[in-house]
């Protein structure tokens, strides 16, 4: 579960009050500086922090998802479908993104290239709020019903091909925030069984962080 | 011989069988065209089958909520989010609520994607209007169950 989180008291309610088991946080770097530079024993949890930065990118921006340090984990939003299927074939390790905006480049195509191709160090990770987003305001660019189309086949089709698929929902607000079980009653709604919402949620997340620590 | 009339009723068997399972869905049709004819559709069998479930949830607020607003909250939410032609199938009440626990109960009744329709409209209210976010933790048929599970019961 990816989180907006801007105030340390909301961290620490959110956390004891929403799940129980292991928590992803998504903060920005200036939170993390303010609540864990000098109190990190206050929550008296177990922390792992994981810079990470989220950079668009299209055919003249493609350096800008590889300049910053390897450490970081760059989450990487194609605008093009060439630079979708360049950013599977770059060996760093990185996440390709779905967003509704980026939902026709990174298609079940993409994830068939993403099986072909030779590194394990490509995972999809899929931005859940934009979509749910969706319910709230009718767009007329984009239609509900296709979207989530589309979006089941992608994760039906990675999960077929065992291409690692990831699910973030990291809010702009902290009251529209979505948890784990959250995801979960969403994935079952879109017709997928316990075994592959289990995948989702908890196999390929462990996979990427694991990838990640293990990652020079 | 009797090894003959063996196999013959053997093979009249599976040829009967074999009919049986091809003309299924004529058979079907015609004994319920037969009961819509004869006026007795309603006695016979039901338009759509009345389900009713209970959903154990965890809500949790910042602010002190009462069950009277939390339920008015909820309602609002979900018949926006399902539409009123989807509420004509579908219905959702809070039955209990546990502020010390955060839990509440809810019940479902309609057909059988009625729960799945509910359980996505409870999982996303918080969307429209920022009350209370609502997890939904144990889906059941029986109230006690329910009850039962982490000690909702005191």
């Amino acid at each position: 579960m990816y989180l907006a989180i801007n105030r340390c008291n909301d961290i620490a309610f959110y956390i004891t009050a929403i799940d129980s088991d292991v928590h992803i946080l998504g903060l920005d770097s200036d939170v993390i500086v303010e609540c864990f530079a000098n109190n990190a024993h206050k929550l008296n949890r177990d922390m792992l922090f994981i810079p990470r930065k989220i950079v668009t990118v299209d055919e003249k921006r493609l350096e800008k998802c590889f300049e910053f340090d390897k450490s970081i984990l760059m989450g990487c939003i194609p605008m093009n479908i060439s630079v979708a299927r360049r950013l599977a074939k770059i060996q760093r390790l990185s996440t390709i993104i779905i967003t509704p905006n980026s939902l026709k480049f990174v298609d079940e195509n993409q994830v068939n290239f993403m099986y072909q191709s030779s590194n394990r160090n490509k995972y999809i990770e899929v931005h859940l709020q934009p979509f749910l987003k969706m319910f709230l305001i009718s767009s007329s660019i984009h239609s509900i019903e296709k979207s989530f189309y589309l979006l089941g086949n992608i994760v039906e089709r990675a999960l077929k091909l065992d291409v690692g698929i990831i699910m973030s929902t990291a809010s702009d607000n902290d009251k529209k925030l979505c948890s784990l079980t959250h995801v979960d009653i969403i994935l079952f709604y879109l017709g997928f069984s316990k075994r592959e919402r289990r995948l989702i949620t908890e196999v390929y997340p462990i996979e990427l962080l694991i990838t990640w620590l293990n990652y020079k | 011989m009797s090894i003959y009339i063996a196999f013959i009723s053997l093979a009249i068997s599976l040829a009967s069988i074999v009919i049986v399972i091809i003309l299924y869905r004529d058979i079907y049709q015609a004994v319920n065209n037969l009961i819509d004819e004869l006026g007795i559709a309603l006695i016979a069998r039901k338009k759509y089958r009345r389900i009713k479930r209970y959903i154990l949830a965890k809500v949790v607020c910042k602010d002190d909520v009462d069950i009277r607003k939390l339920s008015e909250d909820v309602e609002r939410n979900v018949n926006s989010l399902l539409g009123r032609i989807l509420k004509m199938n579908c219905s959702l009440t809070i039955i209990s609520f546990r502020p010390d626990l955060n839990r509440a109960i809810f019940r479902v009744v309609g057909d059988g994607m009625c729960s799945k329709y509910c359980l996505l409209a409870l999982s996303l209210q918080h969307f429209i209007s920022e009350s209370c976010i609502i997890i939904p933790l144990k889906t059941s048929g029986l109230l006690s169950r329910l009850r039962r599970f982490t000690g909702y019961r005191k």
